[in-house]
């Protein structure tokens, strides 16, 4: 019996997404991720009920920030305390915590009332792409990422390289910018 | 001045409503008197004094203690005509009753009864040229009984008997009979021995109404009766819901073979917070790799069970997109069979 209160269950029910967040603006990506958290994306959503969604983030390490935020973006911080207050550049605080560029995105993109907190235990953040299983278990569909990933030029092959079409070759004697290799490559090798 | 010396020799309470009367009196310079006609001067203003405080606090608490006043028919009020009202009603269908027949309909046992001890009381022996609506009811029952089911069948062709069946008894349930005597104003009409009337006194009277239908007019009318007050109550109700099958996958299958298509397979689709205590799967039933019904659900096996439901409700054409129910003037004219009945699950696991 009771086809109806099956159908309002699945309405009402939180559906789990996965996003992944390898090379994609954080901050762009929390408005994004706050439709989905906040359930904009439901025709019954109103902005005074918890209706909203999960996501589990995976990835966050590798976000992209764009031009020179990463060294200009200051992220402040004051403990109330005579001399406590604090800055740290975005990079800095990537190292600290690999999650904490997007947790304070999505926390500023987040409505500023009292739904706000319960929003944000609905967002689930992994530095890397292993979740655990009870976490990944729940997921049922992918959000689209925001920005292409760009393919970097170590990915191509050396075959790829050479196939690639030429329009002239440099001259011998010419000198090119040779960039130096990451340091995960370093740790790698 | 004059006036007010007057109101002195008065009461308190009277004191207080000439006040009021006073309010509405201006002397204008001239010394003429000036009335005015509007009334909002005469509400009562509110009193701050202790006295009439107290007066009010008692009969308030007076009130509760005697109770709610006794629902009372308008009758003892002494403005009440019976044999008019009973005229209106009838006109208010549009029904042309025969006022004795329509009189009676409204007639219970328990009235007569209580007629008979009265003339006992007073010593009389006079016979009492009165009966009550039972024969009338059944009369009623009988006829909305076989047109409602006709007009299911009709319908719901494809829908088995015992889905009919409980539509049916759904329709002339008490409740139901209840909730359409209490609006359309029997509560009144009702001849019994208590006021306001008993539950079940409304229900035998709208039944003994249909029956007094019959005798005034003919069938027709009675049927049409039926159509414009009982059957629309189907509307916004979830049909299919009415009938509880037991097992759904077992009248899956029997469906399923009878039309010589594969067995049912039921699939998860997908589902969602699998690990939390809210999980949602969705199932999908598939004959010969066609999808027949899917359903959410908050474990896999009712999320089953409501698909194969949804499943039979497409086989049986009640899918929630069918066209609506014939009702009013297009159904005035169907050409009902009275005779046919719709096949049974038993015959359809026999064959």
């Amino acid at each position: 019996m009771a086809h109806n209160r099956v159908i309002q269950w699945g309405a009402m029910a939180r559906t789990w997404w996965l996003y992944d967040a390898k090379f994609q603006c954080p901050y762009r990506s929390a408005e994004k991720l706050c439709m989905y958290l906040e359930g904009r994306h439901k025709p019954l959503y109103h902005p005074l009920s918890d209706v909203g969604d999960h996501v589990v983030v995976i990835n966050t390490r590798y976000v992209a920030m764009a031009e020179d935020l990463w060294r200009k973006q200051q992220y402040k911080h004051d403990t109330r305390y005579a001399g406590g207050k604090s800055s740290a550049t975005a990079w800095r605080l990537h190292e600290a915590d690999y999650t904490k560029i997007l947790y304070k995105a999505v926390y500023s993109a987040a409505p500023k009332n009292l739904l706000r907190p319960t929003i944000m235990r609905r967002l689930h953040l992994y530095p890397e792409e292993d979740v655990p299983d009870d976490i990944i278990g729940n997921v049922s569909d992918v959000i689209r990422q925001i920005q292409v990933v760009p393919k970097p030029l170590d990915s191509y092959s050396a075959q790829e390289i050479e196939e690639f079409p030429k329009l002239f070759d440099w001259p011998e004697d010419h000198v090119i910018y040779k960039r130096k290799a990451t340091t995960e490559k370093k740790e790698e090798s | 001045m004059a006036a007010l010396q007057c109101v002195r020799s008065l009461s308190k309470v009277r004191y207080n409503v000439l006040h009021k009367f006073s309010a509405a009196v201006m002397v204008v310079e001239n010394k003429s008197v000036r009335r005015y006609s509007t009334s909002h001067q005469l509400v009562g203003k509110s009193s701050n004094s202790r006295q009439h405080l107290s007066y009010l606090y008692e009969l308030y608490h007076r009130r509760i203690e005697v109770g709610p006043e006794k629902e009372r028919h308008p009758s003892e009020y002494g403005c009440w005509n019976h044999d008019a009202e009973i005229y209106a009603f009838g006109q208010r269908f549009g029904e042309d009753f025969n006022d004795m027949v329509l009189k009676e309909a409204f007639v219970q046992r328990c009235f007569v009864e209580q007629e008979i001890e009265k003339q006992k009381d007073l010593g009389l022996d006079m016979e009492i040229d009165m009966t009550d609506n039972e024969i009338l009811a059944e009369k009623g029952y009988s006829l909305a009984s076989r047109f409602i089911k006709a007009y299911l069948r009709y319908s719901f062709p494809q829908l088995f008997e015992e889905g009919i069946s409980a539509i049916h008894d759904f329709l002339l349930s008490d409740e139901m009979l209840f909730h359409i005597g209490c609006n359309i104003g029997l509560k009144e009409l009702i001849q019994s021995a208590t006021y306001p009337p008993e539950h079940p006194t409304y229900v035998t009277t709208l039944k003994a109404v249909i029956g007094a239908l019959i005798e005034s007019q003919n069938e027709k009318k009675a049927e049409d009766f039926v159509l414009d007050l009982i059957i629309p109550q189907l509307v916004g109700i979830d049909v299919s819901e009415l009938w509880n099958i037991e097992n759904p996958m077992g009248l899956l299958c029997a469906l399923l073979k009878e039309q010589n298509l594969g067995e049912p397979e039921a699939r998860l689709l997908w589902s969602s917070a699998s690990n939390t205590i809210m999980p949602l799967h969705h199932v999908g039933i598939y004959s010969d790799k066609k999808l027949l019904g899917k359903s959410p659900g908050e474990t896999i096996s009712i999320a089953e069970d409501m698909a194969a439901r949804e499943a039979i409700k497409k086989l049986l054409n009640m899918t929630d997109n069918r066209s609506p129910l014939e009702l009013g003037d297009k159904a005035k004219n169907l050409e009902l069979d009275f005779n046919k009945t719709n096949r049974s699950v038993s015959e359809l696991n026999c064959s």
